[in-house]
């Protein structure tokens, strides 16, 4: 007889030995337990290598499973169950030279997987032999089942022996390797058995087993049916699911606080840090703010301008450059050691081994830019502590500033190959990569490859100067160029439609149309700093602060003696060597002449059009043809940031111009509308809680008004009012109440005496016709029978009806 | 329900989180089955929600202090479908001393099964114990998601005092108090004319108004008669059943139940001294004062069986003024007031005070002059 006597309380209540309260039959616990294990032993077998057969495996479970039913589901001994524990690790401690290596053994399973998933290089544990790796199985399944008997004999824990039978899958998950179909569908049913077995205050009867294992028999098969179609559906709809996945992978790097802020900022691809990470959406204007990004210190006075770089994109999206793919590089230079380091200094160490060169060091501190980037000059040597990204871009983390060492563009991509030194043997397989690699154009944008038709595919340099120039004839340069529709490309758009934009669309459209000419192009962002922009100081140094005007995004080429070099085809950008008049605060790429490969370095290319000068107004006035919508997020492609890992991404092309559909964005229409939806529900639930606390508030008050009875008849008011709603029909005057008075007795003979009826009458007829004023007592008794009986009504009430009373009418 | 269910939902967000960013098949049957059985177990509650029909059957009305009461609950399923589990909740009042516990107790039904669940109540208090059958939850077969309703049955159990002989000094005046009744003692005359005790033979000292004049002729012998003695209540034992504080914000705080022990037993003790009493106390159901007059062993059961299931009041005011009125005219030798704190006031004076929980030293000690 369980007695549930609490401390305090003389009243005890408890449940007499029931059917319910007798145990489950030993034999089923014991079988749902070896099931359950069997079940995950089999997946995690079929995940990771154990190097055992699954027979012997299954056979010493048998041990655990028996001790543990014994110890918990038979005689419930805490005492057993602790004993059993103890006597493990003292065996394990005995024999710890079979039991460690027979662990280590299962854990290298792991490892292996992992290594292999990730191709890394793990080291494995020292393993023993077979024999070892079974006692390592049996402390673990000996864990294990422990947990999960505990689980079956207590009934609480559901989610501990979902993570215990599950292990293989969230273990396998992280290793790359999920378990395959049978095993996994035996998971699963060990799951419901357990779950099914863990129902408290139940006795498990064995008819009732078979029913809940056919029922889950039959979901697995449904289930089982259902996949084949879940995947062909996602097959169809390809394109939906690579987005959606790449926005998971991306919202795994994202930083949440600088998306806020960058949200909060809204529009403008360069945010307070001034790198815009290659994003194509909201650039509907651009506004910089003049903040302080660094400061940047040369060795001598500057003889061009310096692009620093930051960000790389190789991939061209709707929503925005992709970086460079860092696995696919590491699979290309598999065979080579350090080839992220040796790509990245061959330029330099070539330039340095001919001797011709002079070389600059720079030093960079940082004042407000940000910190995820390493900001670095062309043709610079990477130091030992740097980290490189693949051949994207250096990785950030600064400490106290960063130096280089670096030579000036115009005179390192003077020299000629007899000029410079040996090229390393992993240069030519780089070549092949980045000239393999950098020539994706998107499927879908057959105006672009019209368009790029008649440009010239001869060379690189005389490809750059077609580009400057119709750029210059075509375009025009704008902070405030408007929102590209949606369903349309970006590029297009700005090269066919809209012909104005500011450095992101100029650096966009000439990497792709490089692109299309066969020439391998990236995308940069960073920061460029014309010469006029330092000032000498005291030291001979050269300084110059920079701010996010300067930043800028530019296209780079790739040459096969010394790799990638500017191409900035931004209408006033200059080429190294013109001392720049542009002066701040007028954005960097409105104030500098075109800078491209090949033109002479006095040669300032200026749309004679182009309206946008150091002193010319901002031009804000909009473009003729053009649709100009309103900067807003919800009618160009969903702002998306870039993930660093370039895992999974890139491969497919892009899904074809401006008629993908906008998953991101309609989800996030809906959430909008789901919040709103939610908002407004909320606001008229207030209103209604509002409205209802005020009207009873006052009601409370009137009743209490002994002047003229007034609260006495505000009550009878009331109680006719509640019975008004209730269906009856009453006078609600203190007058004639006589077949009032007999009809609330004969229906309401529940909710009041017939003697608290007469209460009510008297007093009501008393209050409205006496004359006298009526105690204090019979008002109180009067309002505790208008409770007694609102009380008494509103209980029947149910759903709609209880809803009116008690929110609507505030009776 | 809410949370089960949102931790389902978060379950299958996770899968399918997994599903876009592993490419397995695994996972899509996963989640197809993760679907699947959301819709069945949902289909499974709502199938079963009210289907389950709780009744509790009749108790035994009394019962003394730490007897087991037996409590019999019989559970139907309507539906065709079984219950792989169901939950109820149960509570027990002792509605004097405001005690309660609670109990779940649940299990499994076939379909259309009917089941009894035996439970055993006990109270170590007097007073009424009420047993109230308040919620059914109803699960699935995987326990994974539940739907609830509530049931308002309840059962009431009176568990009677324990009676003890109280040290009592009985009054001169209480013994010869002279009240009006409508019962006469059949043990001893008295100076009602209205009633005649006893015939008896003439003895010197008596009065000649009191000869028998018809039976003495008839007899020819001086027979005189003896009036009767009027068994009218002496003492008024009030018991207040006022809840402390009258205040809504103020805790409620209950009497104590040796309050109803000690009426009880002052009761039983004047009996035992011959003494006939009333016992009165103010029922709120009905707005009225109750008066129970005590001549005979049973009245005091009956008197305990009335006001075990009383209801505590907290209007002192109207409880006063009925009390006035209900015994206007009325005198009573002593008045013994027990009060909601304890207190054993005779005629105004405080003599005793009740301890929470007194033992038969205390009661022996309870030495009370009425």
């Amino acid at each position: 007889m369980k007695n549930r006597r609490r401390k305090e309380s003389s009243v005890r209540i408890w449940e007499e030995l029931n059917e319910r309260t007798g145990r489950n039959a030993l034999c089923l616990n014991g079988a749902v337990l070896y099931l359950a294990m069997a079940a995950l032993w089999h997946a995690w077998m079929n995940v990771f290598d154990t190097g055992q057969e699954e027979l012997p495996v299954l056979a010493v479970l048998v041990v655990p499973v028996f001790w543990w039913t014994v110890a918990l589901l038979w005689k419930r001994s805490v005492l057993l169950s602790l004993g059993g524990v103890v006597l493990a690790a003292a065996a394990a401690g005995a024999g710890w030279q079979r039991v460690w290596p027979g662990v280590a053994a299962v854990a290298n399973g792991y490892l292996s997987r992992w290594n292999a998933y990730y191709e890394a290089n793990q080291p494995l544990f020292e393993a023993g032999g077979e024999d070892a790796e079974i006692w390592g199985i049996l402390i673990l399944q000996f864990l294990l089942t422990g947990i999960l008997a505990a689980v079956l004999c207590w009934k609480r824990g559901k989610p501990a022996a979902l993570a215990v039978l599950f292990l293989p899958v969230l273990l396998g998950a992280t290793a790359g390797k999920l378990p395959d179909t049978v095993p996994f569908w035996l998971l699963l049913g060990a799951v419901a058995l357990v779950f099914f077995c863990c129902r408290r205050q139940a006795v498990i009867r064995p008819g009732e087993v078979l029913r809940v294992a056919v029922a889950v028999g039959l979901l697995c098969l449904g289930a089982v049916l259902l996949q084949p179609r879940i995947v062909a559906f996602r097959e169809e709809n390809q394109d939906s699911y690579g987005r959606i996945r790449e926005g998971l992978l991306e919202a795994q790097t994202m930083d949440p606080g600088r998306e806020l802020a960058e949200w909060i900022q809204a529009a403008g691809n360069f945010s307070g840090s001034g790198i815009g990470e290659g994003r194509l959406a909201n650039l509907a204007e651009n506004h910089p703010s003049g903040s302080r990004e660094m400061n940047v210190v040369l060795s001598e006075q500057p003889r061009e301008t310096v692009y620093l770089r930051a960000f790389t994109g190789a991939f061209y999206r709707e929503s925005g450059w992709e970086e460079p793919d860092s696995r696919a590089f590491r699979r290309a230079m598999s065979g080579y050691d350090e080839a992220e380091r040796t790509v990245w200094n061959t330029p330099f160490e070539r330039i340095q081994e001919g001797g011709e060169a002079q070389t600059a060091e720079i030093q960079i501190e940082l004042t407000g830019a940000s910190r995820a980037y390493g900001y670095t000059p062309y043709y610079s040597q990477a130091r030992q502590r740097d980290r490189i990204d693949g051949d994207g871009a250096l990785e950030g983390r600064f400490g106290d500033g960063r130096i280089y060492t670096f030579y000036y563009r115009e005179e390192a991509e003077r020299l000629t190959e007899s000029e410079l030194g040996e090229a390393p043997e992993l240069w030519e397989t780089y070549r092949n990569y980045a000239e393999e690699s950098f020539l994706e154009v998107p499927e879908g944008l057959e105006a672009l490859a019209a368009y790029c038709s008649d440009f010239s595919k001869d060379s690189v340099e005389e490809t750059a100067r077609e580009i400057e120039t119709r750029f210059s004839e075509e375009l025009r340069y704008t902070r405030t160029p408007g929102a590209v529709p949606s369903g349309t490309d970006f590029t297009e758009y700005f090269l066919l439609e809209n012909r104005q934009g500011f450095c992101v669309h100029f650096a966009t459209a000439a990497v792709l149309v490089y692109r299309e000419c066969g020439f391998p192009a990236r995308y940069v962002e960073g920061y460029a700093i014309p010469a006029s922009d330092f000032t000498e100081q005291e030291d001979g140094a050269w300084v110059a602060r920079v701010t996010d005007y300067r930043a800028h995004a530019w296209a780079e080429t790739f040459d096969p003696l010394l790799g990638w070099e500017v191409r900035d085809h931004t209408p006033g950008s200059w080429q190294s060597g013109t001392e720049e008049t542009g002066t701040e605060p007028e954005e960097t790429a409105g104030t500098e002449p075109d800078e491209t490969a090949g033109t002479e370095p006095d040669e300032a290319v200026q749309n004679p059009d182009e309206p946008v000068t150091p002193d010319s107004p901002e031009p804000s006035d909009t473009p003729p043809e053009t649709d100009q919508t309103a900067p807003d997020s919800g009618t160009s492609p969903t702002e998306e940031g870039v993930g660093r890992n370039g895992a999974g991404q890139g491969e497919d092309g892009r899904d074809g111009a401006g008629q993908s559909g906008n998953v991101p964005a309609v989800a996030e229409r809906a959430l909008l509308g789901v919040a709103g939806a939610a908002g407004l529900l909320a606001g008229i639930w207030i209103l209604i809680l509002l409205q209802r606390k005020l009207r009873r508030a006052s009601r409370l008050r009137r009743f209490r008004i002994r002047k003229e009875n007034l609260g006495i008849r505000c009550i009878y008011g009331e109680i006719c009012r509640i019975c008004r709603f209730q269906g009856l029909k009453t006078e609600d005057r203190a007058g004639g109440e006589t077949e009032f008075l007999e009809a609330a007795k004969e229906t309401y003979s529940e909710e009041l005496t017939p003697e608290e009826w007469e209460t009510i009458s008297d007093y009501a007829l008393r209050a409205a016709f006496s004359g006298e004023i009526l105690s204090r007592e019979e008002q109180k008794k009067m309002w505790g029978l208008y409770q007694k009986f609102r009380k008494n009504c509103l209980r029947k009430l149910k759903g709609k009806r209880r809803f009116r009373f008690l929110y609507l009418l505030a009776l | 329900m809410g949370i089960r269910l949102l931790l389902y939902v978060l379950v299958s967000g996770l899968t399918l989180y997994c599903f876009f960013i592993y490419e397995d098949p695994v996972l899509s049957g996963l989640l197809a089955a993760e679907g699947l059985c959301l819709i069945l177990v949902l289909v499974q509650v709502l199938v079963l929600w009210k289907k389950i029909q709780p009744s509790l059957l009749p108790v035994l009305p009394l019962a003394e202090k730490n007897q087991k009461i037996p409590v019999k609950m019989k559970i139907q399923n309507r539906s065709r479908m079984p219950v792989f589990r169901f939950r109820i909740r149960l509570t027990a009042e002792n509605q004097f001393t405001g005690e309660k516990q609670k109990l779940f107790t649940g299990g499994s039904l076939k379909p259309k099964e009917e089941k009894i669940i035996s439970l055993g109540l006990a109270a170590g208090e007097c007073g009424s114990i009420r047993i109230r059958l308040e919620k059914v939850e109803v699960y699935d077969c995987l326990s994974l998601l539940k739907l609830s309703w509530r049931e308002n049955q309840s059962r009431k159990a009176g568990i009677l005092p324990k009676c003890h002989i109280l040290p009592l000094e009985i009054t001169r005046r209480t013994r010869e108090f002279v009240a009006d009744a409508e019962e006469y003692s059949d043990r001893e005359s008295g100076e009602d004319p209205a009633e005649i005790y006893q015939i008896r033979e003439y003895r010197e000292q008596d009065s000649l108004h009191d000869i028998h004049w018809k039976l003495s002729a008839k007899e020819e012998e001086l027979l005189v008669k003896e009036h009767g003695k009027p068994l009218g209540c002496a003492v008024l034992l009030w018991i207040d059943l006022e809840k402390t504080g009258g205040r809504k914000r103020e805790k409620q705080k209950h009497p104590s139940a040796s309050l109803l022990e000690a009426a009880a037993s002052l009761s039983l003790s004047l009996l035992e001294e011959k003494c006939v009493h009333m016992a009165a106390w103010y029922e709120k159901e009905n707005h009225r004062v109750v008066k129970k007059r005590i001549g005979r062993e049973e009245h005091i059961y009956e008197f305990l069986n009335r006001i075990l299931y009383a209801e505590l009041y907290d209007s002192r005011e109207e409880a006063g003024q009925l009390r006035e009125e209900a015994f206007r005219g009325i005198v009573f030798s002593t008045v013994v007031e027990f009060g909601l704190t304890g207190t054993v006031t005779v005629n105004g004076e405080i003599q005793a005070r009740i301890p929470p929980s007194p033992g038969e030293e205390d009661w022996n000690q309870m030495l009370l002059t009425v």
